[in-house]
């Protein structure tokens, strides 16, 4: 929580290394959890699908922060790492019949296997270079999944799974399903807080600062990167577990390149190298994507993105060429559109997207 | 002494309207449904949205459905799953008793909870070829042919137009999950007609395809191909098929490779000939989009928009009939209030709907959500798509027997 250290002063050794060693950020964590528990007594169930989906989202985010935030390694490959728990979810559930809270962590550890597997060029490559590697490994897996019916379930790549249960308590609803994602959510957190105070944590913060030298004072750089990655991709599993037992199907569609680059920009503007960074990212930045006032800004060519904007323009015609008067789109509803031509101009998001992924980059290399 | 009798009118009205209104009890109507005005495929979006939301506003303009007026919630959500959720779940908390989902992964996102809401979802175009069996899947309607009908439907053109046994046909798919879902009834065609078949898969983002291309045309040498791409792959798939001298005439699209978009891309002089299927008729000498043109645009004293009519267009106003006779025989035969479930109810009492020629003679029953898998030929001439055929479908006991089979496991 934002607080200073201040007028307190310490008088153990306990007291120092405790999680939150301040009272009033104690209290105010307190006080957030008692809020965060008592919240569906205030909102709808549209609001608590907000709430879900930002509570999802900070649960990769804060997973993705480890690795690139922490520990310095760029990846692109998170969505990728979020199937890999989704689809292992789903086929724990259908084929092991086991419930939701053995398949959160399997859906986790596959994914850390496969995370730690794809962290293996992180070892002789840095920066740019390393993001090209992970996107490689977002396309093998997602190919890899779409084309082997054994994972995927058949030619659509989409299980179902049956409603998930706790002690005979059906979670079918989105306050019920706010009761199912906040508890991993919390966990998640206070394992991230703890992870990076602790040996590990100041280990990745080491190699993040200069690679070199922590090889030098006694860091194993192998070991430490393909542990963020792992730690990462587990991170990423729940949440894309998380995710099949929210929507109750399992869908490549749903973690493709796109997901990836969605969870760096949250990272990005929540703030690298913090927990709580990547917690306000996946809150602020579902919320702002999910604002009604956001859309009709966006589809009227107003949002916030506006100076980020590309345009691809131009008429494709070949000289010569005729064309049909009511194609041309000069009356769209959405201003900058092309008068007449082959090719869409890139969606808003997408640009900020990959502004902010050529940003990261930049910053990277 | 204007101002006065104008008021005075209005007071009357008013005061008219206030002792009738109680006796007449007009409720409104909530449906609502998302769009993609932004984002990869908003190409698509800006046509096929307006095409729904004029229909609606014609319905309106009419005295609205039996008298009861539709209130439609357009939701951005840009093609993404997580938007798509909270579309949905925004509209459910309005009140919405169907929707329209737009969509492949966010059609099979929001399966479950319609079914655990009891709202139905219209998905025309977008998908679930199994969900035609509504025993299966009771509240999801795709209301249009799926691409399994599509399939047959595209087989049965070419097998009308002379393939005979031993014909080399070529089928090139988009390689996700919605592309490769023809395939079982292309095989199980194939294999019973005799023809000799081939499958070309055109990886995402599908801007490649010229191996395959040649493939097609010089070693496996296709008399007929059946493609079934996405985006920008179908002008991508038009230019390379011409550059290999394919004759256009002998390929045949399945419907997101059939509007106007697709063949701009290409250039429209390029595109002469080639055939795509549409599941709404598509043009402006239509009687539904002359009355569109009439009551929402000039009697308004607006501008049409060019986009007026256009295939996309179209679709979009396939979507809002649908949900408007959905509506209407809810309304008819089960009353008010109106629920999810009785638009359901609703929905599987259409019977021979054809808005005037606009649409396929529908028949939905609670066994056949899809409403007879009917499609039409359109082919390139000009700068348009002219219609070629009636109303076709093909193979349909094949068709059938797939989704049977797909909803027993």
């Amino acid at each position: 929580m934002i607080n200073r250290e201040c007028g307190v002063y310490q008088t153990t050794y306990e007291g120092d290394m405790a999680l939150y060693p301040l009272p009033l950020a104690r209290y105010s964590t307190l006080g957030a959890v008692v809020i965060l528990v008592l919240l569906p007594l205030a909102l709808d169930s549209h609001a608590m699908s907000l709430a879900n989906l930002m509570l999802l989202a900070s649960i990769g985010a804060i997973g993705l922060n480890i690795l690139v935030g922490y520990t310095g390694q760029v990846s692109l490959g998170h969505g990728a790492f979020m199937m890999v728990g989704s689809y292992t979810a789903a086929l724990v559930t259908l084929r092991l019949g086991l419930p939701f809270w053995v398949g959160l962590p399997a859906g986790g550890a596959v994914a850390a296997l496969v995370g730690a597997f794809f962290g293996i060029p992180s070892l002789r490559i840095k920066g740019l270079y390393l993001a090209i590697a992970t996107l490689a490994g977002q396309f093998i897996i997602e190919w890899t999944i779409n084309h082997s019916t054994w994972i995927s379930g058949g030619v659509q790549s989409t299980i179902y799974v049956p409603t998930p249960t706790f002690l005979g308590w059906e979670i079918n609803s989105e306050y019920r399903r706010y009761f199912m994602v906040l508890p991993v959510a919390i966990v998640a957190y206070v394992a991230a807080l703890n992870l990076v105070r602790s040996r590990v944590g100041r280990a990745f913060i080491a190699v993040r600062d200069r690679d070199v030298a922590a090889e030098i004072i006694g860091v194993d750089i192998f070991r430490y990167k393909l542990l963020a990655f792992a730690v990462s991709s587990f991170y990423a599993g729940v949440a894309g577990a998380l995710w099949t037992y929210y929507l109750k199907i399992a869908n490549y569609e749903h973690f493709t390149l796109a997901t990836s680059v969605s969870y760096l920009a949250m990272i990005i503007i929540g703030g690298l190298g913090s927990v709580l960074g990547g917690q306000r990212a996946g809150l602020g930045l579902r919320r702002r994507l999910h604002h009604p006032a956001a859309d009709r800004a966006r589809v009227r060519g107003r949002g916030r993105s506006r100076p980020l904007r590309l345009q691809v323009r131009g008429d494709r015609r070949l000289p010569g060429e005729p064309q049909a008067d009511h194609l041309r789109r000069a009356d769209h509803p959405v201003p900058g559109h092309r008068a007449g031509g082959a090719l869409p101009d890139v969606g808003q998001r997408e640009t900020v997207l990959s502004s902010v992924a050529v940003f990261i980059l930049r910053r990277a290399t | 002494m204007k101002v006065r009798g104008w008021l005075t009118a209005v007071l009357t009205i008013a005061l008219g309207v206030g002792l009738v209104a109680p006796a007449m009890a007009s409720h409104v109507i909530k449906i609502g449904g998302q769009c993609d005005r932004t984002g990869a495929t908003k190409v698509v979006g800006v046509e096929i949205c307006p095409g729904l939301t004029d229909y609606v506003a014609l319905v309106n303009k009419k005295g609205g459905v039996l008298g009861h007026k539709l209130e439609y919630t357009e939701i951005e959500h840009g093609y993404t799953v997580d938007r798509g959720v909270e579309a949905y779940e925004r509209l459910k908390r309005d009140g919405a008793v169907a929707t329209l989902d737009y969509g492949t992964p966010i059609v099979y996102a929001l399966t479950p909870r319609h079914m655990d809401d009891k709202i139905p979802g219209i998905t025309p175009g977008f998908g679930r070829a199994d969900s035609t069996d509504g025993g299966a899947w009771p509240y999801i309607f795709p209301m249009a042919a799926t691409y399994w009908s599509q399939a047959g439907a595209g087989m049965q053109f070419i097998k009308d137009n002379g393939a005979k046994k031993g014909a080399k046909i070529a089928h090139i798919y988009y390689d996700n999950p919605a592309g490769r879902e023809g395939i079982p009834i292309v095989e199980a065609v194939a294999k019973k007609e005799g023809y000799q078949l081939r499958l070309f898969a055109v990886p995402p983002p599908g801007v490649e395809m010229g191996p395959q291309v040649i493939d097609i045309t010089r070693r496996f040498k296709a008399d007929w191909v059946l493609g079934h791409l996405f985006g920008q792959a179908p002008a991508v798939s038009i230019k390379e098929f011409k550059r290999a001298g394919f004759p256009m005439n002998r390929f045949v699209s399945f419907v997101w490779g059939a509007g106007e978009a697709n063949i701009e891309g290409a250039g429209w002089d390029v595109a002469q000939g080639y055939i795509g299927m549409q599941y709404s008729s598509t043009g402006r000498d239509l009687p539904v989009i002359r009355e569109i043109m009439q009551k929402v645009y000039k009697d308004d004293g607006k501008e049409v928009p060019k986009y007026v009519g256009s295939v996309y267009y179209s679709r979009g106003v396939l979507n809002g009939a649908i949900l408007t006779e959905g509506i209407r025989l809810a309304v008819q035969n089960h009353g008010l209030p109106v629920t999810g479930d009785k638009v359901r109810l609703g929905f599987e009492a259409i019977k021979n709907f054809d808005l005037q020629g606009f649409l396929p003679p529908m028949t939905v029953t609670a066994k056949d959500h899809e409403g007879g898998g009917w499609v039409r030929m359109y082919q390139v001439k000009g700068t348009e798509w002219v219609a070629i055929t009636d109303w076709i479908r093909g193979y349909r006991d094949e068709v059938m027997a797939l989704v049977k089979q797909a909803n027993k496991k």
